[in-house]
């Protein structure tokens, strides 16, 4: 079992090094589906680790962050409460009235609403509400409904990445470094809102040709989205209740998971809904994936390979004139790999890493704002950087559009200057504010 | 009641067979689905006047969103139900591989609840690789109101 660290490489180290980077090509070949991958890398990493005796059964059930798939879990039970009522098609429909026609106002609006929606909520169920009902506005329009498309999915990753539960790695990082709800909203919140707006404006200059102004009424009944308005209230109240305790559930001593069940609770009380609606809308998948990815990181924590890694950072982490430089490689590393891969299995391989600096006497505390933004603003360069870009890709394919489906260069060519755009406006709040972050 | 009493006796599409021929032997017969069979006259798949639709002419969104509609929707972008180019095109890419099927000596009881488990009004009966015809939902109730005298 691992009591110290050795300060060389050893044989326990380089076999959960090929355990992992086994599983993540596994995962990222898609040969198999992800989490059905995720789960054989966490099953082999156990195997293996306990053959070594570099890992055991034990040391994997306290890898598994147990808030954040408490947190992932219930809040996926309050959406599966809030989505049938149509509050979201309502709230869409009225925008889109709003706007009057001005297809730049509509895709400010839409884009704003699917945000501070996706602030709260996870940004994949916020874009399968939306993007159906975007398509639809647009088809009446007579617009394309591309632009639309991807300024929500990618101002509504910008968005998530402002607080504590918009993005799963937020909770992570949270987590790691007990970071509360109102502290994160605090730290990133200014930052995201000033890249939040400024991609905005970029996203309407890069689409400047399709956002032109239609005289077209849109011929949608915002009445007709309410199925129980009395659901509705009812879901809406135990959101509102999860929300306010989120602000103070450091001042209560409570977990942001025990806070989502609190919601739950509520609203399980009030709805009374059928085991099967509620259960069946949970991404179980998604949960299996996070469990399995923090046991074989969990393998490779305990093999000594991550603290090695910190000590190979360590020099440059700890002289608080480099700690800026370090935040900023981190914020763009974080970024470019969460473009290239996945932010999810990038957030859990690092977060051991920077804790492990933590044990060396470094100050982590802006390193974990520089991954958080990072990994946030990263997933926009690519179309597999976030699962919710995928979404949209797919909404986009089956509406028969002509000109709307969005492919993966159409994506890169749109994504990756929106991304480096971002990280620059991020990169100079940072720095600028670098004590803030303190 | 047995399944024979209720059949209709339908033709059949082929490969290369157009959407309008189609439909016209699905009204003829009132039926919602034709089997699709290929040269050698064995089922290899079925035509469904539902599923026609919508791949043709109903996009996901409005499906999905069908109950927002307001009565002066108007889609230009969306393929035209109305459009009569769609009933010259060719029945194959609209063929859906999975056929429920059912022999004659089977209660009726079992043709509804594969019609139930396949979500769909309809059902082939064959005798044996021999195709008969269409068992329908409506079919069945017909004779049940002819059968009681109700």
């Amino acid at each position: 079992m691992m009591t110290e660290t050795p300060n060389e490489l050893t044989a326990h180290m380089l076999i959960s090094l090929a355990v992992m980077l086994g599983a993540y090509i596994l995962i990222f070949s898609e040969i198999l589906h992800r989490t059905s991958s995720a789960i054989i890398g966490a099953v082999v990493m156990i195997g293996i680790g306990t053959a070594a005796e570099f890992y055991t059964q034990d040391q994997a059930i306290m890898a598994i962050d147990g808030n954040t798939i408490l947190l992932l879990t219930a809040m996926m039970m309050v959406v599966a409460m809030l989505r049938p009522t149509g509050g979201f098609e309502y709230v869409a429909i009225v925008l889109s009235k709003c706007s009057r026609g001005d297809s730049r106002l509509l895709l400010i609006y839409l884009s704003l609403a699917v945000s501070l929606i996706s602030m709260f909520l996870d940004n994949v169920t916020t874009i399968i509400i939306f993007a159906p009902i975007t398509i639809l506005i647009a088809r009446i329009l007579e617009i394309n409904p591309m632009p639309f498309l991807m300024a929500e999915v990618m101002l509504a990753n910008i968005g998530g990445a402002a607080t504590l539960v918009g993005d799963p790695p937020n909770i992570m990082i949270g987590t790691a470094g007990d970071i509360d709800f109102t502290r994160f909203i605090i730290h990133m919140g200014p930052t995201i809102l000033l890249v939040w707006s400024c991609t905005v404006i970029l996203i309407l200059f890069l689409f400047r040709k399709h956002l032109q102004k239609v005289e077209k009424h849109i011929d949608l009944d915002e009445t007709k989205a309410i199925h129980d308005s009395g659901a509705l209230k009812r879901s809406f109240f135990s959101l509102a209740v999860i929300i306010v305790l989120f602000f103070v559930h450091h001042h209560l001593d409570l977990y942001p998971a025990y806070v989502a069940f609190v919601g739950l609770c509520i609203v399980l009380a009030l709805e009374r809904p059928e085991p099967g609606a509620l259960f069946g809308q949970v991404n179980w998948s998604v949960i299996a994936f996070f469990t399995s990815l923090f046991i074989i990181v969990g393998g490779v924590e305990q093999s000594g390979l991550l603290h090695w890694i910190g000590l190979q950072f360590v020099d440059s982490a700890s002289d608080p004139e480099k700690m800026l430089l370090t935040g900023l490689m981190l914020m763009w590393c974080a970024a470019i790999m969460s473009a290239i891969i996945d932010n999810i299995p990038f957030t859990i391989t690092i977060i051991p890493i920077v804790l492990g600096l933590e044990t060396m006497g470094v100050n982590i505390t802006p390193l974990w704002w520089a991954l958080a933004m990072g990994v946030g603003l990263g997933g926009n360069g690519t179309h597999i950087g976030a699962t919710a870009n995928l979404i949209a890709i797919t909404e986009s394919e089956r509406c028969g559009i002509k000109g709307a489906v969005i492919t993966p260069v159409g994506w890169m060519k749109v994504g990756i200057p929106t991304m480096f755009f971002s990280l620059i406006i991020a990169s100079i709040a940072y720095t600028l504010f670098f004590p803030t972050f303190m | 009641m047995k399944l024979m009493d209720v059949v209709i006796s339908t033709g059949v599409v082929h490969p290369g067979t157009k959407i309008g021929e189609a439909f016209r032997e699905c009204v003829t017969h009132n039926v919602g689905g034709l089997p699709y069979c290929n040269a050698n006259g064995k089922i290899i798949g079925r035509f469904s006047l539902r599923n026609t639709y919508k791949q043709l002419c109903i996009p996901h969104d409005m499906s999905r969103l069908a109950h927002l509609l307001g009565d002066k929707v108007s889609c230009e972008s969306a393929p035209e139900v109305l459009n009569s180019d769609i009933l010259n095109l060719t029945v194959d890419p609209y063929i859906i591989e999975n056929v429920a099927t059912i022999s004659p000596a089977s209660p009726v009881i079992k043709a509804l609840s594969i019609m139930e488990k396949f979500n769909s009004t309809y059902i082939f009966l064959l005798d044996g690789e021999q195709y008969v015809g269409v068992i329908t939902r409506m079919a069945i109730s017909k004779l049940l109101l002819k059968y009681h005298e109700f």
